[in-house]
């Protein structure tokens, strides 16, 4: 076997082993280095969106909210972005608070909702009664991989 | 009395290291891989991005390079050239060398343009439908020698192959995840792209996301591995890009779908290929375009 041989088996063998191996080291192992490709295409669009229905509650009783109407918008495509898609903790309490503010003081509101997690649909909010008060403390949901 | 049979390790080395043909699909891939770059790159790549001269240096390189590689002139250093350069603004993106932030070049499409134009330095491309083998057929002409066959080695189109089986079945291991399996996934993707928050609560849309993410799952695998038999592949090529054309029309895939069906070439067998091009050429054809690959004509 002459060495022009030799070396190329050697180097497709090197070759082949990194295209197959290498995504594993982020993939498989979650390590953070940027040497190594990743082959998992759109994992990530949509994460930490939030998905479910604003309450207003008012003493036992509980209404469903229209966020659009009751914020002046009849054509929910027309309405701006953060009203339309909902990211975070963050997007949920800022249209809980403009709820609040359009509702005045003595109702409270509440999310029966979900936020997507690299876990799938986690509970939003759930055990929080009134999203027009100011939040202690929280922890958070995972939300990406090898969080 | 039959012949002995190969032995395991001389057939791989056929299939693999020793692995032969006409070059012609390589052509082809060549070709369609320099338009999906210029598509990919044109408009972020041109000189009105450039912060100095040495950038601006840079993106003339880059296409007159990439331009001598799509015409076949001096192709495999052409090749080598858009590679390199390639390779720079992928790490100048991915590590900040050089401080510059070309954010535009971190994406999956730019990263499987990368290591395909690197992997076609393996590969004699510029053997056919180039003006390299242009030159080759008047040097021989003029020297009475009969043309230089359209043949050569083909392990890095194997590489190539194994590159796109790669990303296939790392997408897949990829969706093994609760996230994706429960549908959860396309939920949010249908959400982040066409519904927003407001996604309709009904058991029968749930129940096509979570079956669409299993057919998704099942066919990336099959992908990955089935391109390789020719019996799977009259079935997976079709499926594969009617996946890619969806692909293409839902999401900004930009040119990721039609790099991945130029890439199905990469596992088709050069002779299948040069048949079906004779076959478009007509009968009288044919018999030449055997003649030149074999390098009789």
């Amino acid at each position: 076997m002459g060495v022009r041989r030799i070396l190329r088996i050697a180097t497709m063998a090197l070759i082949a082993a990194w295209i197959v191996a290498a995504p594993a080291w982020r993939q498989l192992h979650g390590a953070r280095t940027r040497w190594m490709p990743t082959w998992d295409m759109y994992a990530e669009p949509g994460l930490e969106i939030v998905r479910g229905r604003f309450l207003a509650v008012r003493g036992d009783h509980l209404e469903e909210l229209d966020r659009y109407a009751l914020l002046g918008h009849r054509e929910p495509r027309a309405a701006p972005r953060w009203l339309r898609t909902i990211r975070g903790e963050a997007g949920a309490l800022r249209v809980a608070r403009a709820l609040c503010e359009r509702l005045g003081g003595d109702v409270a509101i509440r999310l029966d909702g979900q936020i997507a997690t690299w876990d799938g649909w986690q509970p939003l909010f759930a055990d929080v009664d009134d999203l027009c008060r100011p939040l202690g403390p929280r922890p958070i949901t995972r939300r990406r991989r090898h969080e | 009395m039959s012949e002995a049979r190969p032995s395991l390790g001389s057939r791989l080395a056929a299939a693999t290291v020793d692995f032969e043909g006409s070059t012609r699909a390589a052509a082809l891939i060549r070709i369609g891989l320099v338009l999906a770059l210029w598509g990919c790159v044109g408009e972020p790549l041109s000189l009105t991005r450039a912060t100095g001269a040495l950038e601006a240096a840079e993106i003339v390189v880059f296409f007159g390079a990439s331009l001598a590689m799509l015409v076949g002139l001096g192709t495999r250093g052409a090749t080598a050239i858009t590679a390199a350069i390639l390779v720079h603004l992928y790490l100048d993106a991915h590590l900040g060398l050089g401080g510059r932030a070309r954010s535009f070049f971190g994406h999956h499409h730019q990263a499987l343009l990368t290591t395909v134009t690197l992997l076609m330095i393996l590969v004699p491309a510029g053997r056919s439908i180039s003006v390299d083998r242009w030159l080759a057929l008047r040097r021989a002409e003029a020297a009475g020698r009969p043309p230089p066959p359209e043949r050569g080695p083909l392990w890095g189109v194997r590489l190539i192959a194994l590159q796109l089986s790669a990303v296939y079945v790392w997408s897949a291991i990829d969706k093994l995840s609760p996230d994706y399996l429960s549908g959860a996934r396309l939920e949010r993707i249908a959400m982040d792209f066409y519904l927003g928050s407001d996604l309709p609560e009904s058991a029968a849309l749930h129940a096509l996301f979570v079956a669409a993410a299993w057919i998704l799952l099942a066919l990336e695998l099959a992908l990955g591995v089935g391109l390789w038999w020719p019996r799977a592949r009259r079935w997976l090529v079709p499926a594969g890009v009617a996946l890619h054309a969806l692909f293409y029309l839902a999401l900004p895939v930009c040119v990721f779908s039609a790099l991945t069906v130029l890439l199905y070439l990469a596992f088709v067998e050069p002779a299948a290929v040069d048949r079906a091009l004779a076959r478009l050429l007509g009968p009288g054809e044919r018999e030449r375009g055997r003649a030149s690959v074999r390098g009789d004509e």
